[in-house]
């Protein structure tokens, strides 16, 4: 599983080199860009990685949880008005990835309903920005955006490091409860359920290293009937003891990314402060050795 | 004698953001005798291409479109009161070859030999030709959006299968801001080894921006592309950055009889720096050499 995953990738990473232009006085003056067409393929992330440190981001859930608009409508709230909770945009590689993302949400503005597209399993890389925090540090942030089968399949039982050899790169874990699922009865045990079992897959050794964080991030919060919201008050203590056993400091995030027309997004500046936070300090190692490093380069085999 | 500062300006938007008309007003008043603080140092060399940029200008005419492979410049020594000399090039790069690498994502040779060059870049910025992005909000249950209630017309009712996709095409539907992004990601990389380097952003057709009060060019770039606003205020070791707000027609080209009682270049081209003061027209490009 781990070898398609890589060769998903890299396929596509061939697909994205840049094409010429058809007249010939153009011919062989290419330049690559650093911008890519959608999302990163590993290997670019890697390649940014490794020249300017990153933080890999692993948003785990399945299948209309709300991964892909909680990444998007981060993005779009950054394009919207400037600063989020003093966290300012500073760039990225994947502008058109992430509109692609927000594209039918903007043309849907205003219906019921916001739509973003599903994301397929050959789809599947990571979205970079650049976020500046208040503190004046950038932070170059590579948010994983992978379809919801990946995690399925780690629900039923795969090692979440067989499914996904590049999970203990990560620097941040974040399991999705989706709040919608949550309020229907019926489905809000077995929403509650897979993500227990997604955040049990990060205690495989391995996987959480001492610096990453993990965080419990409810999506369409506003959502919540009062059905729902009992069973995350009843839910949510037991979620995060279980987070805390790979990371004391983990925490839940309530957020509503896309918002009524009169309200405001919820939980955004929660989220992107939690993106952007310090690594978890660990305590020194007695034994010399070269630092980790926060890159993910520094796993390169 | 001191040497004089060898600035290489690019010239930098998308098709008809006014950046042709901006370099003819700028050669106008580097010729006209009621702009005192710049003058034409040297005589010499070839100025047809700007001379015929600038008789454009003084007609009230829209500028002949540069083409994507003209290969057209303005090369010059002027001298600026108080700075000095310049010896001033600024290649007259075309609209397209930006479309073609925001849209196409190809460099376009001579855009990008103009970019690795350059000591400094005006990024041209037109307010009526931008792509903003509709706010992404839903409608409570049995409530629409009402026209006008988020500033623009209600979408229509658009529903959404699966395989049946609004195929997303970046020529179509990127925001001006994502692309914008997107060009300063790859213009960073050209300067990657010598940082920072200037980023002027100049709004162009300023006297179409209304508002009471007006905003400034500042204050104006923060409400409609705060995107782009924050990731070069971001990056200020990679760039320096500053906005201008300019007019370098001096009004609206589609009432000529009223642009031209207004008088000669000099006296109806018009700018404002990022707080909204009136500054010379060729206050962007001094900064571009200079700085503040």
């Amino acid at each position: 599983m781990a070898e398609i995953d890589e060769v998903a990738l890299e396929t596509r990473e061939q697909t994205q080199r840049p094409g010429r232009l058809p007249d010939d006085a153009t011919a062989g003056i290419e330049q690559p860009l650093v911008t890519v067409e959608d999302a990163m393929t590993l290997e670019q992330a890697r390649a940014l990685s490794g020249r300017r440190g990153a933080r890999l981001v692993l948003l785990m859930g399945e299948s209309a949880t709300g991964k892909t608009a909680l990444t998007a409508m981060l993005w779009q709230q950054f394009l919207e008005q400037d600063g989020l909770a003093g966290h300012r945009l500073a760039g990225s590689r994947c502008a058109r990835g992430f509109e692609r993302r927000a594209h039918w949400a903007r043309l849907a503005a205003g219906q019921p309903r916001a739509q973003f597209p599903a994301t397929q399993s050959q789809d599947g890389g990571v979205l970079h920005l650049r976020v500046r925090r208040p503190d004046g540090r950038r932070v170059e942030l590579l948010l994983s955006d992978l379809a919801g089968e990946q995690f399925e399949r780690v629900r039923e039982g795969q090692p979440l490091l067989d499914a996904l050899p590049w999970a203990a790169r990560a620097d941040r874990f974040a399991v999705v409860l989706d709040a919608q699922a949550l309020s229907v009865p019926g489905e809000s045990e077995i929403a509650v359920t897979r993500a227990r079992r997604l955040l049990a897959a990060l205690q495989a050794p391995g996987v959480v290293r001492e610096s990453a964080r993990i965080a419990v991030v409810l999506t369409k919060s506003d959502s919540l009937t009062e059905s729902g919201a009992k069973a995350f008050t009843r839910h949510e203590p037991e979620l995060l003891d279980l987070a805390r056993r790979s990371d004391p400091e983990a925490i839940c995030v309530q957020t509503a990314a896309v918002a009524l027309v009169r309200a405001e997004r919820q939980g955004l500046a929660e989220w992107i402060s939690w993106l952007c936070l310090n690594d978890r300090p660990h305590a020194p190692i007695s034994v010399p050795e070269v630092a980790p490093g926060r890159s993910i380069a520094a796993f390169r085999a | 004698m001191t040497e004089p500062a060898r600035p290489r300006l690019v010239f930098l938007g998308l098709p008809r953001t006014g950046k042709s008309t901006f370099l003819g007003a700028f050669w106008a008043l580097i010729q006209s005798p009621f702009e005192a603080s710049v003058r034409e140092a040297s005589f010499s060399g070839d100025r047809s291409y700007v001379q015929r940029l600038a008789d454009q200008v003084a007609r009230g005419e829209e500028p002949d479109r540069t083409a994507l492979d003209a290969d057209e410049e303005l090369a010059v020594e002027v001298y600026f009161e108080p700075e000095g000399l310049a010896d001033l090039l600024i290649p007259d790069t075309s609209g397209e070859s930006l479309r073609v690498l925001a849209e196409r994502r190809i460099w376009y040779p001579r855009l990008l030999g103009a970019c690795t060059d350059a000591t400094a870049i005006l990024v041209f910025i037109h307010p009526e030709r931008l792509r903003v992005p509709q706010r992404i909000v839903v409608a409570a249950a049995g409530e629409q959006t009402a026209p006008g209630e988020q500033g623009e017309s209600a979408p229509e009712e658009v529903e959404f299968h699966p395989g049946d996709a609004v195929r997303f095409q970046a020529q179509e539907h990127a925001c001006t801001a994502a692309e914008l992004i997107d060009v300063f990601e790859n213009l960073a990389e050209c300067w990657s080894d010598r940082r920072p380097i200037r980023v002027g952003v100049v709004i162009s057709a300023w006297d179409r921006v209304g508002g009471d009060p007006k905003p400034t060019p500042y204050e104006w770039m923060a409400a409609r592309l705060p995107g782009v606003l924050a990731t070069l205020e971001s990056n200020r070791d990679v760039a320096d950055f500053e906005v201008f707000g300019v007019s370098a027609q001096g009004g609206a080209l589609e009432d000529r009889d009223e642009l031209l009682a207004k008088g000669e270049i000099c006296d109806r081209v018009f700018a404002e720096d990022r707080d909204g003061r009136a500054v010379s027209l060729v206050d962007p490009i001094r900064w571009a050499i200079w700085g503040s």
